[in-house]
Parts: C-alpha cells; structure tokens; sequence
C-alpha cells in the first residue's frame, strides 16, 4: 500500500518537473526577460502575468518587474494585470522585452467573482452581484468584517449594534425580508457557511451582542462578494437575506516568498457623551420630583445637604468612566508560489490588543490562517485552508440594568464622591443601595473566552476536458466560555452574589460534492454545468451553571458559590442536505442566461414539510456587444440584467417542530418537567421571491462606471416564534405567519474624476428600500415589545404609542369639552375613572376622541427603517502619497431612545438627562418636556413620540492619509514596499440624535430593531499605521 | 440507480434528529414516571408564580401594608393608592396560565396513559397525580377569578401550534362550575390525604387542602351551609393542629428578649415551614436549586429596601399581650413575620414557604359562616381559640351580646388581620365580606365596587382580540 502510495508520488512529481520545464521543442527556443512597468509612474509592477498564447506556458513579474520566459521566436505573449489594460507582444525573435502597462478600469468587467459554487467575469454575471477587493477595504485594522464592509455595497446596509469590541451588527441585504431573531445573510467563507449568528454576553443578558465574523482577520480578506437577488437561490434555503462569500488570500501568483507585516497603533476616544445634569441642576430636579409627588420637601440627606462630605461633588461620572485608550495590531503573513503556479501558499498571524474606551476593561485577539493549493498531477489539485482565532475579552455590562456600568455612568447622582473622603477607599454602594460605576467595572468580572476554527479541504479531479468534479470537507468549531460574576458588595437590598458559566460548543461539518462541466460549442455557445449535492451537519453543546452566595470577590468562579442553582446541558443538532445545479449559456458573450435549481431539506422541519424547491432563472443581454452599439463610442460596456428566484430561510428552533418538555429543577427533591415548547407539525420554509431589474454601464473607457438595479422582494410563510396569549400557558409558538414585501433601488457611481500624476477616484452607493408587512395572522397587530409592533401596510418594527402634542401650561388648559352645562370636562388618563391631567403634564394626541386618553390612543410614531443609505468613497493620490476618505450615510430611521427614558423617569433616585433643564416648573411655563413627579402617576414618560428620534446621520467614517516610500530608499534597505499611513476612524457624525450614537440597536430583529438600550458607545480611533513587505 | 436509492435512504435518516437533553411531544407521556415529574413541574411552575405575587394580590391594595418610604417602587404604590392601569406587570396572569395549563396536560395525557394500561396496578399513583392536577387547577382559576372576575375556562392543553390560541372569557358563574367540578374530581379521585414524607404533605394538594379550598370558595360564594360541612372535614382531621404560641406556664419575657419568640411553634410556622397547622403552602428551598420566593423585597427590614411596612392602623390593634405583634413587626415597623428574629441571613435564607391554607385561617372561615348562619356562640369560640393562642384576652360572653351579624364580622375580620396579616389574604377578605369601599375609601379613596376587580394586561388584551377589559378600568 505504502509502496503504491510512493510510486504514486514519483509519478505526479516527475509530471510536475516536466510539466514545469521550458520545453525546448524545435530546438530553436530561446529564453525572454524583460520588465513590466506602470506607463505613467514608470513603477515596476510585480506580479504581472505573462503568457505565451495557445500554450500553457507562463510566469508573473518578481519583485522588481521582472521575468523570464522559455518562447520561440514569433511567438506572441499576453500581459494582464488586474486594473491593467491587457496587452498582446509580438516576441519576433526579441530576447527583451521592456513592456508598459496602461491602467484601465475596463479589465475589471473580465474579473471574476465569486457567484457561490463558482466564478464568473463581471461582464457574464446575470445576477445582482456587489464585490469589492481587498484594495477596497477599510485601511483601519482594527476593523472588523462588517465595518470594512459598510456603505461599499449598494443594498447592503450593515448596523453595528454597538461600538464594543467584536460587536455585533445588523447586516440588511435589501432590507429585512425574515422577522426572526438571525435575518442575517448567509456567510460563507472559502466554500464554508460558516455561523454567523450573534451571540450575546452570556448568561446575564445585557443586550450586548457578538459577531463571530470578528473570528476573521480583516487582513487576510482577498474578496467579498454580495448576492443580493434571486440567484442566490444556488443556497437556496438559507438565501433569502442574501448571500455574503468572503474569499481569503492566497499565494496564487505570486513567486518567491514574500513576508508582510503591518503594525498598527491607535489611540481611542469616546465620540460624545450624553448630557446629564450637573449637581446644583440635579438637586433642583431630585427636590422638584419629590416635592410634586408628596408635597413635601425631600429628606434625602445625599441631596440637600450640599456640604456633606460624601455628597459634595458634582461629578459627570462619564468623565470618570470613559478613558483615552491605547490599541494595536500587528499582522504577519507569508506567501509564495511555485513558479508554474501549481503550489501555493498563504500563511497570517496577527495579534490585536485593545483597551476599550471604558476603564478596567480588556479586549485581546490572536489570529491565524493558513491556505494551501497543490496541484498533484494533470488531473488532481487540491486545496487545504485553516482558519484559527481566539479572543479574551474583560468587559462590563452593558444595558440598563443597575449593574451596568454604561447605565451607572450616567444614572448615578453626580453629588456623590466615588471615593470614601476620609479612608481614600472606593466605595462599592454609593448611599448603600446604588453601585458605584468604577466599582462595577473593578470588581464585577464579565469574560468572554472563545476559540474558533474553520477551515476545508477540497480536492479537484479534471475528469475530461471541461468537466470537473469537486468534492469539499469543512468545518467550523467554536468554543465560547463566558462567565458573569456580581459581588455581594455591589448589590444593595441584601441580594445575593451570583457567578454564571456557560460553555458553548459550536460545531459543523460540510460535506460537498460538484460536477462542473464547461464546453464551447460551435465557437459561440458557451455552456456551463453545475451538479452538486451538500450535507451540513450542526451541533450545539452548551452547559450553563449558576452559583449563588460567593463569600467575596476573590474566587469569582463557579468554584466560590455555596450553592448551585442551575445546571444543565443542551445538545442541540440539526442538518441540511442539499442538491443543486446550475446552467449558464451565453452567446458569443452577448445572451447570457443562467438557471438555478436548488432541493435543500431542512431536520428543522416534520416530514411532510422538509424539503423545499428553490429555482432561479436570470438572463442578460450585452449590449455593448452587438456591432450597432460599438459605434457609440462613448459607452464602453452596456449590459441589462433580469433576474427571478425563490430563496428560502429556515431559522427557527432545531427541535421547534416536535414540541419540548423540560427538567426545569425540582419540587420537593422530585425532578420537575414543564412543558415549554408546543410542537407545529405543519411549520414549514419561509420564502421568499425576488425579481431583478439591473443594468451596468461604464463610459470613457472605464472612466464612470454606472450600476443600477430595482428589485421587488416578497416573503411568504414568516418564520417566526410567534407571541401568543398567556392564556395558552406559553408565550411563543413556532409558526409561519404573515408576509412581507422589499422593494427598491440601487445605484453605484464609480467615477475616474482626474487621471493625471494627481489622481482623483470616486465611488458613490445610494439603496434605496421601502419594507412593508403585507399581512398578518387575522391582520392582527403584532407587537413582540413594547416599542416595535407589525401592522400590515407599515413598515415591519414601527414605533408605536401616543403622540405628544407639548405640555399643559396651565391646569385649565385641559379641556376636552363642555358639557350642556358649559361646565369643562377634562381628558382623563387611563380610564373615564382615572385622574385629570393638570398644568404641566403631557398632552397626547386622542386619536378616538373619547377623552380618555388609553390604549386605543397609540399610533404609529416613528419608523426604523431608514429611506435611504450609502457611502461615498474618494481617493486622491499623488506621486506616493494616497488620501482616502469613507463618508457613510442614513436618512430617515428613527430611534427609540429608551436610554433617555429610563433617565428622566426611573422610580429610583439617580440623576437626569439635560432635557430637565427645560421642564414644567410652574404654571404658564411652555416647553415640551413634563414636570418632573416621582413615580410619573400621570405616566408623563409613556411610551411616546417624546422619545423617538431622528437617526439620520452622515458620518466620516475613515479619513486616512498614506505614504509608500519610494522604492530607490527601500531598495537599500531590501524593502520590497513600505507604507506608512495615518488614519482616523469614525472622525465626525452629523446628526441631531441625542444619545452616544444614531447608528445603534439592541437587537437584530426586524421587529425590534431601532431601540437604543445603553449599548457601549461608539469610539473614534486615530491610527498609525506601518506596512511593509520583504 | 442503487446508488440513488441507497442515498435517499440514507437521506431520510440524516434529515432525522431527535431532541436527547430535552424530550419532544412524541416521546414523553410514555412512562407513569414521566406524569409524576411534569405534576412537580406544576408546582415548580407555582412556586414561580407566586413569588411574591400572593403579596401583592393579596396585600397590596389593603390596609395592613403601607409604603416603606424608602423604597419607590411604582408598581406598588399604584397598588397601594389604588392607581391601577392595565400596564402594571402584576396585572398579567400568564404565570398562573402556565400552571393550568401544565395540569390540562397531565389531565389529558394521563387519562390517555391509563387507557394505554401504562397505569395498570397503580392505581394509587393515578388517583395522587390527577387529584393533585384538578386541585392545582381549581386552585388557579379560584385564585384568578377573585381578581380578575370573568376568565377565559381553558381546560384542553394547548397541543399544537395551530390550535385557535384567543379564547374569549366566561362569566363568573362558569368560572365556579369549573372549580366546583375540579375540587368534586379532586375529591372524588380520591387525593391523598397525606404523603409518605411530612413536608410533602403540607406542601403538596391533600384531601385537607381541597377541603380549605372547598371553605374558601364556599365563603367567598357566600354558601355557608356548603363551607360549614368543608371547614368542619378539617377541624376533625387529627393532621392539623394550631401551633403553640402563649403559655400561661411560660416565664419568657419577650419585651426584654424578643428574638426568643423563635422558638416558638408559631413563629416557626413561618419561619421554618411544614407546621402542624399549616394544610397548604408552597415551598421554597435554597439548598435545592435556590429558588426563593422574594419575601425580602416586599418585607422586612427598612432599611433594605422592602416595597412595605406594617400599617400603624393594623399594629394598633394588637393588645399588649398579643404575642403575634412580637411575631409580625420589628420595632421600626418592619414587617418581620416571616423570618427569623435573630441570625436571618438575607441572601441565602429567603427561601421562606408561601403558606396558602393553615388551620387558623379554616378556623376563622368557619366562624364566619356560623356567624352568617346564625350561630354567634359558635364563631366566638372558634375566634377565642385563635385569641387565646395568641395570648390575646378572649372575648366573653357579655362583651359581645348583643352585636349584630355585621358586628361580629367586623370581630371576626379583625381577628383574620391580625392572625393572617401578610400571608395574602386581606384584600380578598374585604372583597369577600364588601367592607372593601368602607376599609379601603377613607385610605385611597376606593368607591366602586367595579373598581375591585383588577385590570386585565394589556399585553393579553393586545394579543388576544376576544378579551374585554374590565369595565372600570375601560
């Protein structure tokens, strides 16, 4: 066996040496070197390819340009680099070559992107594709996938929930078209769906999310590619929010080895803080409150005693929280290819290690990656990839809890000294009953630890010519520790310390098999087959453990506690199997057509309902092609786009369809089993049918480039863990309900503005999405929360409750009418019995004009959703410097401010948002904001239109300035290339809202999108960068 | 082909998992066992509910709580200045849905076991799980109806997602044939009268528990010959008996050691738990998966925040002899009933029971009732054996002859105060007896008898389009 095994190897290694040598036919070949360069800078350009026509002969640029090439004379060389027009040399019997290169935008329609299970040339692509290259994305390192990603895609439109490290985001294809919790797109990486499902903080939920897209490193991005219609039915039932593909880097092409490394140094702020009151407005406030609720003055020692020792500061406790961070990166990859290109190799690591911006806190990053292509003989090639990376992370909570600093920071009453004045030492409960923010984030411990890998293995066979046949094994594994734990010192009312655990263990395997087969028939009919099946199985295994009554904060473990109050496993699986295929015909290049078949069969669903069909048709037409369009000489490539197709989504609980009953502790000693999931037989795939209407365009040779596409998008059978009464004796039912509908534009202007030494480039994104609910069970009005609700005909997530039309100056300027008597009869809150608004509280809208003011009085009053989003990219550059500039943009999503809310109308005594400088003092005082009463009995701070807030934003996202220094200084240093830039991340936001950031979300559901809980705030950056390769 | 075949096989099975942490609708209810474990799950869904929602059902809109000025919780002071809207928390009665329809569960699926002949030979088992399902559910929807007047009567478990899930509310009368038919299957089944373990007999519906329950509901329906013949099954019933608190022989002076009233039977009614005298309670225990059942934050010491102090009307009416004031109040108005007096631990000992029936609370039911029925000698004996263990003089003959029915209620409902104060059981006595609008007018100013019962949720009300609110509060 060993021996065959060996022979095997002698074999393909002989092949590959003869395959690699010149072949000197004819004995008349000669050997051609010569230097590419750029035509305007007269830069060598590295890495060029070079091919000598009809054969497979061929090599790429070294490190200064140059190469070396067996030919025979007369023959004829092709010269392409990506950016670069190509070029056709006839050789003669020339033996160098000095060969300029143009740049042209044009070759970019013969790049290929990734389309799922395949690649295509921009200019074959039927479908709506957005891609951008590495070159595109964010120079800011300490980015993530999903900033890098921001407003560069037309119909993309990414969120981050918050601005702490490794968030997570609400990335939108072309609006939401699901309502469950992971309307997410689907990821994959190199081939892999991998998880992308945000994960929260652990087991003290504090509305913080994760992304494990932060498992990537950004730096080892090749490509990234959007399918946003139809045809992303080729994943069929996990397609209907888009399909994001990431390519990672590969040594392809390149040719002695070449070492990388970048390095990147930041210094973090806070963008703004929120205004809170100082500590004379505060008490004035805390004696308002109290005094309108008891009509008495208040006791409270803290707040009138202004001179007391432990009560005397006037601290904005933001200003003790918040810091200036220092962050950094570095970044090391390697990458070489043999020279016929048959291996290749990538191989990165980069450590990352932040401060976050708030004090106590740490955030720590490894990566690392390797990827391999082999090619073992004519017939077999093979790839293998490895991705690994780690994060620790100490953090605070975030949220509205009173354990969460980001809250405490500003709900705390700015009169207390965080500091004990005679001992010096912190004091945990200020008062005795309200933790102390800089003790929350010393001695609460909050941790993160998580491991991820994922990686393939593909193997490709060339059965014949044209038809090849892939077969493909990955995986993705992560294990995520993360551990909670509240001191006894910092929980007033004599709670009890508590620790959390919970390990989750996360883990797929894919299986892949395809049939590709290309074939040119009669020279103009180009064919292409794809067959393929797919088998993924999932697992989770997650153990939670809870712990009470730790004796201090020393053991903050699971180890400390005396008592265990929870523990237990859940081993969770699911599995997908799917058959695919797909045919692409094009004529002469001009008719393109392409079909999607895809089966998937989901174990998520009972057995009648487990498979779903996702077909997809699309067809394009070249007009650029066609003889009578070439003599419009200004266009330079026309193509229109149609595309149909049905994807599907399949996110609901693994076992959702069979009901759930479950150990949920013990009474008396007795194991106690409750039912908690009820089983729907009939649940079935959601889908979700889109047509596509695009056209690309580009003018001048390149210079503007021009891509529009409207689609319409319908979603059907809602997947959705559906509220139901209490009266059920559950709150959720797993069930398909309702439908929705997207529909929209998208533009991109991709502009060459000024092509001389300065040079002047510009892309511009707009998407434009109207998401609106076509129908509901019984055209019910749903509402998951308190804020957000369905109804059909609005957007999906609305805000709703009452409107506020200002504030009653004086008492008698309640009236909703007068009797026959003439006597006034007010409006009245609640109910015909409840209480008279009077001088300085509320005036709602009475939407049923009964007086009453009551439920039947909320309405819509704001939309998450925003009317339109984009960016606006430019790149100056001159001689070796390069400016470049992100600007992103939202118009017309609001945000609820519940942060504000909890502020302004908590029932326990903390501090107040600045909006109570303006409040109803006295009578005749007009202003919008209510007097201020303790326990708000006239529900003044109801949910309203007093907090919801105009999110637009236009943001300067990344400016960032970079110099490569020039290759004579480099040379000497034996330097290949080196880049020093500077760069500020998140520079400015213009906007009105008035909490840390617009940009914000507690959660990444349609339905409750837009509400801003107190997630960590947003963090503005200033790097200094250095790049530099050998 | 064969390899077509062989794959779709195979497919059929990979598209196949089952749940093996938890169990689904298809492979549970296939074992005696499994019924037994899902009637605990009942309890423990009880123990959940209640915590400490009884308080608040039961005290926090009466007269023997105030605010404790130093906590602000709204959610109580609504409560408490009978200031109710439908946006309160506690108006919400799904966790009390929940237990119902865990028993519908056992209900439907035991029956469906025993035709099975899963049940064959244990009998006894059978008839302890179902009479302990109906008793769990008589006593949800009489706790329920008591607040909430008209109810949804669900008594199908809710099987399937495609089940209709707005079931619009039955008037009271169906209400109370309901429980009437529930606590009559109770009793019929028979439940046990007592468990193998003492805990589980007063923690556990009993044959004694449906009895209270039958006395309860019979007061509050105003049947008191019916209450009569239920209370009388109790005090017959050797399993109950009050717990000692006065003893003429004892020489302990509690004025200068007031935590030595721990150690008395009746403080460790509370205190401790499974007393002879308690019938019903729910139990809480933190050794066991820590649940807790929250006394700390509505009682207790001040200055921890609790949402609620002793009333000075109620302290007021304890005699200087009455040993339950040393029970119930610390000396700052505390309300210290349920824990200990000397070295209670806050965290880890608020695992306090809900006592729900106890043998004082039936004794006094049925006073009320011989008062109602005519027989005034009869309930002041009844009443005095409650006044006597408590080191309380007892009412003689001449003190109160010549009162009328309404007096002597008035004795009676006194007497309930200050024996059942904080147990939850004040607000429903007043509503029982209608002295709700002259107890509670002078205080928060309550003047409807509409206005007794409480708001339906707006969160029901919106995902339920059948439901009417309640008319006051519309």
């Amino acid at each position: 066996m060993k021996k065959i095994y060996l022979m095997a190897m002698m074999v393909a290694f002989s092949m590959l040496s003869t395959f690699a040598q010149v072949n000197p036919d004819k004995g008349t070949g000669f050997t051609l070197t010569g230097q590419v360069t750029d035509a305007k800078t007269n830069e060598s350009l590295i890495g060029v390819s070079i091919r000598v026509q009809g054969t497979d002969k061929g090599t790429a640029t070294d490190k200064n340009g140059k190469f070396s090439l067996g030919v025979n004379p007369g023959a004829v060389i092709l010269v392409s680099y990506i950016g670069y027009q190509n070029q056709t040399v006839n050789v003669g019997d020339r033996k160098n070559l000095d060969i300029k290169l143009a740049e042209s935008g044009k070759q970019l329609s013969e790049v290929t992107i990734n389309v799922g299970y395949g690649t295509q040339k921009v200019k074959e692509v039927t479908g709506a594709v957005g891609s951008i290259s590495a070159k595109q994305m964010d120079n800011h390192a300490l980015g993530d996938v999903n900033s890098s990603l921001q407003g560069k895609i037309a119909g993309l439109q990414i969120t981050s929930n918050s601005g702490e490290p490794g968030a997570g985001a609400t990335v939108r294809i072309r609006g939401a078209s699901s309502v469950n919790g992971s309307s997410q797109p689907l990821y994959i990486v190199d081939g892999v769906p991998i998880n992308a499902d945000t994960y929260g903080g652990g087991l003290v939920d504090d509305a913080s999310t994760f992304s494990p897209l932060a498992d990537l490193n950004p730096q080892d991005i090749e490509s990234v590619e959007v399918l946003k219609d139809g045809t992303a039915s080729i994943y069929g039932s996990r397609a209907s929010n888009g399909v994001i593909i990431i390519t990672t880097k590969s040594g392809k092409n390149s040719k002695k080895p070449e070492i990388q490394f970048s390095a990147n140094g930041s210094i973090a702020d806070i963008t703004r803080k929120i205004g809170v009151l100082n500590a004379p407005q505060f008490r004035s406030a805390f004696i308002d409150a109290i005094y309108n609720f008891t009509g008495a003055q208040t006791t409270k020692v803290s707040v009138i005693d202004s001179l007391h020792p432990y009560y005397n500061k006037s601290n904005n406790w933001q200003d003790l929280m918040y810091r200036t961070a220092y962050q950094y990166k570095a970044d090391v990859s390697v990458k070489g290819a043999s020279k016929d290109n048959n291996m290749n190799y990538f191989v990165s690591a980069g450590y990352k290690d932040i401060d976050p911006i708030i004090i106590n806190t740490k955030f720590k990053q490894a990566y690392g990656s390797a990827k391999v292509y082999y090619t073992v003989n004519k017939t077999i090639s093979g790839n293998t990839n490895f991705n690994v990376s780690t994060n620790d992370y100490n953090r605070i909570l975030s949220g509205l809890s009173n354990q969460s600093a980001i809250y405490q920071a500003l709900s705390t009453m700015p009169v207390y000294s965080p500091y004990d004045p005679i001992t010096g030492q912190l004091i945990p409960l200020l008062e005795g009953s309200k933790p102390n923010p800089i003790a929350i984030s010393e001695l609460a411990a909050n941790k993160i630890n998580r491991w991820r890998m994922f990686g393939n293995q593909d193997l490709r066979f060339k059965i014949m010519k044209g038809l090849e046949f892939k077969t493909t094994l990955g995986f993705d594994y992560s294990n995520t520790e993360e551990t909670n734990f509240t001191p006894q010192t910092l929980l007033p009312q004599g709670q009890i310390s508590s620790s959390y655990l919970t390990t989750g263990k996360n883990y797929s395997l894919i299986n892949e098999n395809t049939l590709n087969y290309r074939t040119t028939l009669s020279k103009d009919h180009n064919l292409t087959f794809l067959l393929g099946q797919s088998y993924q199985k999932f697992t989770d295994n997650t153990v939670n453990v809870i712990g009470r009554g730790l004796i201090d904060a020393t053991i903050t473990s699971i180890n400390g506690t005396s008592v265990v109050s929870l523990y237990n496993q859940n081993i969770e699986e699911h599995s997908l199997l799917s058959y695919f295929a797909r045919a692409n015909y094009d004529y002469k290049g001009k008719y393109l057509f392409s079909a999607v078949m895809r089966a998937d069969g989901s174990s998520r669903f009972g057995a009648d309902n487990r498979f779903g069909y996702f077909p997809s048709f699309s067809a394009g037409w070249r007009l650029s092609e066609e003889d009578w369009f070439k003599k419009i000489s200004f266009v330079s490539d026309a193509k229109i786009r149609g595309s149909y197709g049905v994807t599907g989504n399949q996110s609901i609980g693994n076992y959702a369809w069979q009901g759930s009953l479950t150990n949920v502790g013990t009474y008396l000693g007795n194991v106690a089993i409750v039912s908690n999931g009820v089983p729907n037989a009939s649940l079935k795939w959601e889908t979700t049918k889109q047509s596509n209407l695009g056209v690309d365009l580009s003018f001048l040779n390149d210079r503007i480039r021009f891509t529009a596409d409207a689609y319409l998008k319908k979603t059907t059978g809602l997947l959705f863990d559906v509220a139901v009464p209490g009266t059920t004796g559950y709150s959720t039912v797993p069930a398909n309900f309702g439908s929705l509908e997207n529909k929209g534009l998208e533009f991109t202007l991709s502009t060459v503005n000024i092509d001389k030494e300065f040079k002047w480039n510009s892309t511009f994104t707009f998407s434009l999405n109207r998401n609106k609910v076509l129908s509901l069970p019984g055209n019910q009005d749903y509402r998951p929360n308190i804020y957000n609700m369905a109804r059909v005909g609005e957007a999906a997530g609305v805000f709703y409750g009452l409107k506020a039309m200002g504030v009653y100056a004086y008492d008698t300027d309640n009236v909703y009418k007068r009797d026959a008597g003439g006597a006034v009869v007010p409006y009245r809150q609640g109910s015909a019995n409840g209480s008279i608004y009077k001088g300085g509280d509320v005036i709602w809208e009475d939407v049923n004009g009964d007086g009453i003011i009551n439920d039947s009085d909320l309405q819509v009053i704001g939309d998450p959703n925003p009317d339109f989003t984009g960016g606006f990219q430019n790149e100056f550059s001159y001689k070796n410097f390069t400016l470049s500039t992100l600007i992103t943009y939202s118009f017309g999503n609001d945000v609820f401010n519940e942060v504000k809310r909890n502020l302004d109308a908590t029932p326990y005594d903390q501090n107040f948002t600045t909006d109570q400088l303006r409040r109803w003092r006295k009578p005749g005082d007009v202003t919008d904001v209510p007097r201020l009463v303790k326990t708000d009995p006239m529900l003044n701070n109801a949910i309203s239109s007093r907090f919801v807030e105009d999110g637009s934003f236009i943001r300067i996202q990344n400016v960032a300035l970079n110099y490569r220094i020039p290759a004579k200084t480099l040379s000497r240093l034996k330097v290949n290339n080196a880049t020093v830039g500077f760069s500020v991340v998140n520079l400015f936001t213009f906007g009105s809202y008035t909490g840390y950031d617009p940009e914000v979300s507690s959660s990444t559901n349609a339905l409750a999108v837009g509400v801003d809980r107190g997630s960590f705030p947003r963090t503005r950056t200033y790097n200094l960068s250095l790049n530099f390769s050998l | 082909m064969l390899i077509t075949l062989i794959f779709l096989s195979g497919c059929k099975k990979a598209l196949e998992i089952d749940p093996t942490t938890s169990y689904s609708s298809s492979n549970f209810w296939t074992e005696t066992p499994q019924a037994t474990a899902a009637l605990y799950g009942a309890y423990n869904l009880l123990q959940g509910a209640m915590a400490p929602e009884s308080v608040l059902y039961g005290e926090g809109r009466a007269d023997n709580v105030v605010i404790n000025p130093l906590a602000l919780s709204s959610q109580t002071l609504n409560l408490l200045t009978n200031n109710l809207n439908s946006s309160l928390p506690i108006t919400n009665w799904s966790g009390i849905y929940q237990v119902v329809n865990q028993s519908n569960l056992i209900l439907k699926n035991t029956r469906e076991m025993k035709a099975k002949g899963l049940y064959l030979g244990k009998d006894a088992e059978y008839n302890s799980v179902r009479g302990q399902a109906f008793a769990i559910r008589a006593f949800c929807y009489f706790y329920m109806t008591r607040i909430w007047g008209k109810l949804p009567v669900v008594t199908e478990p809710f099987l399937d997602a495609k089940q209709n899930v707005s079931i619009a509310r039955s008037d009271t009368a169906a209400v109370y044939a309901q429980i009437q038919s529930d606590l009559d299957s109770a009793a019929l089944a028979p439940i046990p009268a007592s468990y193998t373990t003492s805990s589980a007999t007063r923690a556990q519906f009993t044959m004694g528990a449906v009895n209270a329950l039958y006395t309860d509901f019979y007061m509050w329906r105003h049947q008191y010959e019916n209450a009569l013949v239920a209370s009388q099954k109790i005090l017959t019933n050797a399993t109950y008996a009050l717990a000692s608190l006065y003893s003429a022989s004892s020489t302990i002076d509690y004025n200068i050691n007031p935590a030595l009233i721990d150690n008395t039977a009746y403080a460790q009614m509370f205190t401790k738990g499974f007393s002879n005298e308690s019938i019903f309670e729910i139990d809480y225990n933190f050794a066991e998966r820590a649940t807790r059942s929250f006394l700390i934050t509505v009682y207790g010491d001040l200055g921890f925040q609790p949402f609620f102090k002793a009333s000075g009307y109620l302290s007021s009416k304890f005699s200087s002899t009455d040993l339950r004031s040393k029970v119930n109040f610390d000396t700052n108005s505390g309300i210290v009933k349920f824990f200990e007096k000397s070295g209670f631990v806050r965290g880890t000992q608020d695992d306090k029971n809900i006592i729900v029936y106890r043998l004082a609370d039936i004794m006094l039911l049925r006073a009320e009732a011989l008062n109602k029925t005519g027989n005034i000698p009869g309930a002041m004996a009844l009443l005095n054996q409650i006044r006597a263990r408590a080191g309380a003089t007892t009412y003689t003959e001449a003190s109160y002859n010549g009162l009328t029915t309404d007096q002597i209620e008035d004795l009676i409902l006194d007497e309930r105060a200050r024996e059942l104060c904080y147990e939850g059981k004040r607000w429903f006595d007043l509503v029982r007896t209608g002295k709700a609008i002259k107890v509670m007018g002078p205080i928060n100013g309550l003047s409807q008898t509409e206005n007794f019962l409480w708001p339906l949720s707006l969160t029901e009300i919106r995902l339920n389009p059948l439901l009417d609110q309640n008319s006051y509060y519309q």
